[in-house]
């Protein structure tokens, strides 16, 4: 079909299309490991609404997230099933470190608990004992400015 | 050596009754102590399935817990100890005027047993009780204390194939070796197993 005198398009590159598409609709799994979980689970409240960012779709299923967010202490238990989830889900995928336990083991320095970075490769680091719902919607948007980038570096180098 | 403590007086009643389970100890018997909240008989294994038969049968129809203490450097090491209640059945409702005051607790019992060294192993309590069966597993997981006659003795909260039992306390509270290796991307990457 030719297009027609007035019907408006757009010229873009694939590649920027596909991240403008990739960071516009994150979709992140359901999976919550502990108490950062409550705040996790209230950004797709009413009062943040990560639906203004196209983030508020929580699957069931890791075969259709492309975000893993690890909200809480990981035991060494539970390792090998974070881990499988993450294989499960398809390319591209993110993960972000929610909380001082998933980032470094916290408090919980012992033999039952591990960082999530021991194990996935973790894109952002959330602090806080819990980080509030903000910090984590700051991650989002620092997700989707790494996603836009196409990598890690230029959005650091960029923010320096 | 036996000790005998004069029965706290709210639970005088109950003090015949506390007797025979000491004497139902045997030889296995090491001190019955009226506590400020129940009763309490400390014992050695061998003693536990007659005493705990004695019970059952005199009204402790409930196993409330079953908790484990280490009181390593001290000797006996292993202390399991066992919180029983008597809860008014159809059959004892109609009887005692008891239970129809208005500030009726049902009478509790606690039995301590006291084991040592490696293999310490005291009787299990699931063909009585099953709710004994996970409580005994997660003591054999963080204590290493076994359960003669157990089904099912498997680790409960560690995983499989953990190496030591945490909860000791001459267990290093990082524990004996480190399952995950920090470095992110480049680090070492758990199995994966199909189940």
């Amino acid at each position: 079909m030719a297009l027609g005198e007035n019907q408006p398009f757009v010229v873009t590159k694939l590649d920027d299309f596909l991240k403008w598409a990739q960071s516009s609709a994150i979709w992140p799994m359901t999976m919550g490991l502990a108490c950062c979980a409550i705040e996790m689970m209230s950004i797709v409240s009413p009062k943040y609404d990560t639906a203004r960012f196209g983030a508020e779709v929580f699957r069931s299923s890791p075969r259709q997230a492309d975000l893993m967010i690890v909200s809480g202490r990981v035991s060494n238990k539970m390792a090998p099933v974070l881990r499988q989830l993450y294989e499960q889900m398809p390319d591209p995928k993110w993960v972000i470190s929610m909380g001082a336990c998933a980032s470094t083991g916290g408090i919980f320095d012992n033999y039952a608990v591990t960082p999530a970075d021991t194990f996935l490769p973790i894109d952002i680091y959330v602090p806080g004992c819990p980080p509030s719902p903000d910090a984590l919607i700051y991650a989002l948007m620092q997700l989707r400015r790494e996603i836009q980038a196409g990598s890690k570096v230029k959005v650091l180098s960029a923010n320096a | 050596m036996p000790e005998s403590i004069s029965p706290h007086p709210e639970r005088a009643a109950l003090a015949p009754l506390v007797e025979a389970l000491a004497g139902a100890a045997g030889p296995y018997l090491l001190e019955v102590v009226a506590a400020e909240d129940m009763d309490e008989i400390a014992l050695r294994p061998e003693g536990l399935l007659g005493v705990v038969d004695l019970a059952r049968r005199n009204g402790f129809n409930l196993l409330l817990d079953i908790g484990g203490t280490d009181h390593y450097p001290l000797q006996p090491r292993f202390e399991i100890s066992y919180h029983l209640t008597a809860l008014p059945t159809a059959a004892t409702a109609s009887e005692p005027a008891a239970l129809r005051q208005p500030n009726f607790k049902a009478p509790r019992l606690r039995l301590r047993v006291f084991d040592d060294g490696e293999d310490a192993t005291v009787p299990t309590l699931t063909h009585l009780w099953p709710s004994a069966d996970w409580a005994e597993r997660e003591i054999f997981d963080q204590f290493g204390v076994r359960f003669s006659g157990h089904p099912d003795l498997r680790r409960l909260l560690n995983p499989d194939d953990f190496t030591g039992y945490p909860l000791r306390k001459d267990f290093p509270l990082r524990g004996l070796e480190r399952r995950f290796v920090p470095g992110g991307r480049a680090g070492a990457v758990p199995p994966v197993t199909e189940t």
